[in-house]
């Protein structure tokens, strides 16, 4: 509507609505219509400030009013989403041991052979206690022992609460994988085996692709698909929404499906983190597994197919 | 004269027979070493059997062996020289030179552990203080430029010697001699200035030992796995450090007066001084072996039950007793008696407890790795048990071999007892008629020494 | 050599089709499909519109996503098919079809929105059209700060006039970063104002200045589509930073490191490396004298 806006929307949140189209720090024109478009021009011109800083005038039938608009990913990773604190709940009493979570995750970020950002462990503390599965993502730990102990700050923890691995400043010591008491960090043991466009694709951190030879890697909340206003690829992929994700400055934390007040879901359903007492302070809350949707054992038939 | 004979003595030989087939086998044991480090470079440390579980292998244990074993050039030479042990003297150079050599491939194992060395120059321009690899580097760093000068300071008298006796020495062992020590007088001033630099090294030198193995062992300690998160690990591994370091010694000792036909130097006596000290550093490291392993078995909490377990019982079970008693039981029992103090048990026990030392370092790094708090899921079979593959088992050994070069280079090049001190010692006792070191010892003397025909 | 060549290409089609028959057998054998389409209509706050398509196809009992199938779509406009667009679905079998600024102009002289969807004949797909008929609507989200109230107000077109639509099912919701929660009944009717009336009561952080953004919302009705209206109030707390993680620590980045791991350690290095710096000094002497001594 308003291209008199457009500087000012230039430098604005991204939550806000803009009407230029898709924009991709880097990618390709976004007033180029696509191919197949017909496009009738009006011969109306509306002139805009491009990414670049010049005016452009384009017409004004190639403008189409965006309902959510991506904001660019920031180039080094390292500044978290202002004003956000991100949490996820994992209801462990909707887990069947599915793994659709660690399928689309592993897809999603060409997550390399016997490698799993996300592993389902069939867990049993004690004798007479109830067997459940339990997905482990990284806990984006609020104070995280891997990041305590890198040489070389290639994994830092943003104001967003998301820990990152700067894989172009990595030096592959693995201590970060020794401190980290979940065992969630894996290591690019070999070079990874990519597609072409992936391979030349610009690294950053927030998408953690393309993964690098002699690196660590591990979960990282999908801050690529955060910033464009979608839920991490884990939580999407779940079909028993198992997974919660969510903002605890805003106190709210959604499967997809259902959205809950954070504080409230953790308090009524008595949620509780793993490792409490090592004090890493984890950003992923667990809800026990009472009032399950399914047995234990019918996760097992899954896993015969699908453990590694 | 007596001079003359020290001097032929001691002045640097060439190589025998012998020498040349040691130098050879270590070249060679290089050269496959650094072919398993070009693959490893070409395909990444895939080459290794190290996976997710268990990331650090047999590199990170010879690591730590490396940074032990170089800590007994502070015990030998600061610790025993401060305290005015006399007898120590001729062992002073050995103990420099392993030291030194040993914590140079410390460094240079560790960028052979590294996933990306190319990006070695992150950690000086990234570097955090907040990480326990930043201490090490600069405490091995700061450890190594003060053995080094240790080393050579020390040289400069015999550099001086060796260039005097141009003729009994090789020509290319007196051009190095030449360059490194030709301003050495041995005026008074410059007497001052080399005891003063002496003094000033072996007191600063002490605590930095100390540190390089303590902050070595944090690297453990600060995480939380069992196995590792023991506030005894600075202690114990400290102490461990010293005994390998002496038992490296012995050994040491025992080849160069073999080989090199030193036995008026490298005396029994020596040995059994020796022997006295490394049982007595054994039984302080029995002791922290025992608190170690003890403590957390007396409480079996669940996390530490599995590893413990592990040593006693499981998997590890057999190369763990295997070090406890062939590493540090039966070297003990060797030494406690004087007959096992005598040259040939002392090398048999020292080499058992250097060679244990380097397989109980491994039982350090790799179970803890594989006990994690969570379960093993999720991964395939091959990443819940590590056994090194060749292109491990090559580069470690051509890492050792490397270091054993640089030792032999170095005692082919310098006097391997220290030709100054010797004389000095001889001139002490003929002019004061001090005994009292070889007091005890000389029923058991069995080499003719200038000193019998006094006595 | 021309014949060579043409010969040897030949040889090449020939082999190709002898040793690759999955081409040519697949192409004669391949049965087409006749896929199902769906479009729906969104409209937000009346200025962006989309419409949303979904192919899928019937495989036994279940619907599979038919990837790649191209569709066009049209909107009449005074007795005109005018194109919207055209979209290939992804993966999923979805597509979005956004409506341009001029189009949506148009739309406002309108009585009905009627869209066409078709995906024209292919190898694989038989030829199949979709028709949606949408009646314009408008919603606006009305509050009042004195009794934090909400009044929802739905209008619709009929008869070239706007007037209350009674009889849509809405909710009103409070727009969170990923998801939305409810405030009030799941369902509410608007009535013969085409309004509906709630309260706001409960406590929640809106941003720094407290705003929230309240939604009301439309889903899968008959005659409207979808529609969401959304306005912005001041009724959430303001929201604090649970912790910028910006204070010196152990886990911050190199510029944060605590006072006394700053102090404490270089001090310790700075005296043993002083230390080093003199005794090399010393040696510098050493040889110093020896020049003198010549």
């Amino acid at each position: 509507m308003e291209s008199n806006s457009m500087s000012s929307s230039l430098n604005a949140l991204p939550s806000r609505r803009r009407f230029l189209g898709e924009i991709f720090s880097g990618k390709e024109n976004p007033f180029r219509a696509a191919a197949d478009d017909t496009v009738v021009e009006t011969g109306e011109m509306v002139q805009l400030l491009s990414v670049d800083g010049y005016v452009i005038e384009i017409d004004k039938a190639y403008l189409k009013p965006v309902p959510d608009l991506s904001a660019p990913l920031s180039i080094n990773g390292r500044e978290g989403i202002e004003g956000r604190r991100f949490v996820m709940v994992i209801d462990l009493s909707r887990c069947k041991n599915l793994k659709k979570c660690q399928s689309a995750c592993n897809k999603m970020h060409f997550v390399g052979e016997g490698q799993n950002w996300i592993k389902v462990h069939a867990m049993k503390e004690a004798e007479h206690t109830a067997p459940y599965w339990q997905p482990t993502t990284c806990m984006h730990c609020d104070e995280p022992p891997c990041v305590k102990v890198c040489p070389v700050d290639a994994t830092f923890k943003r104001e967003d609460g998301i820990v990152l691995i700067d894989n172009e400043r990595c030096i592959g010591c693995r201590f970060c994988m020794a401190a980290c008491p979940y065992s969630t960090r894996v290591f690019n043991w070999s070079k990874p085996i990519l597609p072409t466009e992936v391979e030349n694709s610009t690294y950053s951190p927030e998408t953690s692709c393309p993964p690098k030879i002699g690196t660590v890697g591990k979960c990282d909340f999908c801050p690529d698909m955060v910033r464009k206003g979608e839920l991490p690829h884990c939580v999407s992929a779940c079909p028993n929404g198992v997974f919660f994700f969510g903002d605890i400055n805003e106190d709210s934390v959604t499967n997809g499906a259902e959205t809950f007040r954070f504080h409230e879901l953790v308090r009524d359903r008595a949620g509780f983190r793993l490792m409490e007492d090592l004090g890493t302070r984890p950003s992923v809350y667990y809800l026990p597994p009472v009032n399950r949707l399914f047995r234990f054992e019918e996760g097992l038939e899954d896993s015969e197919g699908n453990n590694k | 004269m007596i001079q003359e004979k020290i001097y032929q003595d001691l002045l640097p030989q060439k190589f025998g027979r012998a020498g040349k087939i040691w130098v050879t086998v270590l070249v060679a044991i290089c050269l496959v070493g650094a072919i398993a480090y070009y693959r490893q470079l070409k395909y990444g440390l895939s080459v290794t059997a190290m996976r997710d579980y268990v990331s650090w292998g047999i590199y990170i244990s010879n690591f730590v062996f490396f940074v032990a074993i170089s800590l007994v050039g502070s015990l030998i030479t600061a610790v025993l020289q401060l305290t005015q042990v006399r007898w120590s003297t001729p062992l002073t150079r050995i103990a420099e030179i392993i030291a030194v050599s040993a914590i140079i491939f410390a460094a240079l194992i560790i960028i052979v552990d590294m996933g990306r060395p190319d990006r070695f120059i992150n950690v000086l321009i990234y570097g955090r203080i907040q990480s326990p690899i930043l201490w090490d580097v600069i405490v091995i760093t700061t450890y190594l430029v003060l053995g080094v000068l240790l080393l050579y300071i020390a040289l400069l008298p015999d550099l001086a010697i060796i260039i005097k006796h141009k003729d009994k020495v090789e020509g290319w062992v007196f051009s190095i001699a030449k360059f490194l020590g030709s301003f050495w007088k041995g005026t008074p001033e410059q007497l001052r200035l080399k005891e003063k630099s002496i003094t000033i090294l072996t007191v600063t030198i002490i605590p930095v030992a100390l540190a390089i193995h303590t902050v070595t062992s944090w690297l453990f300690a600060m995480t939380y796995r069992p196995g590792w998160d023991s506030t005894n690990f600075g202690a114990y591994f400290v102490s461990g450090a010293f005994l390998v370091g002496a038992a490296g010694v012995v050994v040491a000792m025992y080849i160069f007066r073999k080989f090199y036909s030193l036995q008026n130097y490298i005396t029994n006596s020596h040995f059994n001084h020796m022997g006295k000290l490394v049982v007595m550093l054994a039984l302080v490291y029995l002791y922290f072996n025992i608190n170690e392993y003890l403590v957390p078995a007396f409480k079996m909490k669940k996390p530490e039950e599995q590893h413990l377990l592990g040593l006693f019982s499981g998997e590890f079970a057999p190369l763990f007793w295997l070090v406890v008693i062939m590493g540090m039981i039966v070297p003990i029992i060797i030494m406690l008696f004087p007959r096992g103090r005598k040259p040939l048990p002392m090398f048999i026990a020292g080499t058992l407890i250097v060679v244990g030392a380097w397989f109980k370092r491994f039982l350090i790094v790799t179970p803890t790795l594989l006990h994690p708090f969570l379960p093993m899921s999720n991964v395939p079979d091959s990443y819940l048990h590590y056994f090194p593959t060749w292109e491990e088992w090559a580069i470690t050994a051509g890492s050792l071999a490397g270091a054993l070069l640089i030792m032999t280079f170095l005692t082919r090049i310098f006097p391997i007892v220290p030709i100054e001190e010797t004389i000095k010692g001889r001139m002490e006792e003929e002019s004061v008629g001090t005994h009292q070191d070889y007091s005890e010892d000389w029923k058991t003397r069995q080499v003719i020494t200038p000193k019998t025909h006094k006595v | 050599m021309k014949t060579m060549l043409r010969s040897s290409v030949i040889a090449y089609i020939s082999f190709s089709l002898i040793c690759d028959p999955g081409i040519s057998i697949t192409a004669y054998a391949q049965e087409k499909v006749s896929p199902r389409l769906d479009i729906a209509y969104f409209q937000r706050d009346s200025a962006a519109r989309y419409l949303s398509i979904k192919v899928r196809k019937k495989i036994g009992k279940r619907f599979e996503p038919v990837a790649e199938a191209d569709v066009n779509v049209f909107l009449e406009i005074s007795g005109e098919n005018v194109p919207l667009g055209k979209i290939a679905s992804n993966a999923k079998g979805e597509g979005k079809i956004l409506l341009s600024a001029d189009v949506i102009t148009s739309m406002n002289d309108l009585d009905e929105y009627s869209f066409y969807a078709e995906i024209p004949e292919t190898d694989s797909l038989e030829e199949v059209t979709e028709y949606l008929v949408i009646k314009p609507s408008r919603m606006r989200v009305e509050t009042n700060d004195s009794d934090s109230s909400i009044r929802v107000m739905l209008e619709s077109k009929t008869d070239g006039n706007w007037e209350p639509f009674e009889g849509a099912e809405l909710a009103v919701f409070i727009q969170r970063r990923f998801g939305k929660i409810l405030i009030g009944e799941e369902f509410n009717i608007t009535d013969e104002n085409g309004a509906v009336e709630l309260t706001f009561d409960t406590e929640i952080p809106g941003d720094e200045n407290g705003s929230l953004t309240l939604e009301s919302a439309i889903e899968d009705n008959d005659e409207l589509g979808n529609v969401y209206a959304t306005t912005n109030k001041r009724w959430g707390t303001p929201m604090v930073a649970a912790d910028k993680f910006d204070r010196r620590t152990l886990w911050s980045t190199r510029d944060k490191t605590p006072w006394w791991l700053l102090v404490f350690p270089n001090a310790m290095i700075a005296g043993v490396w002083g230390v080093i710096i003199y005794l090399i000094l010393l040696i510098f002497k050493m040889k110093r004298i020896s020049r003198e001594m010549k």
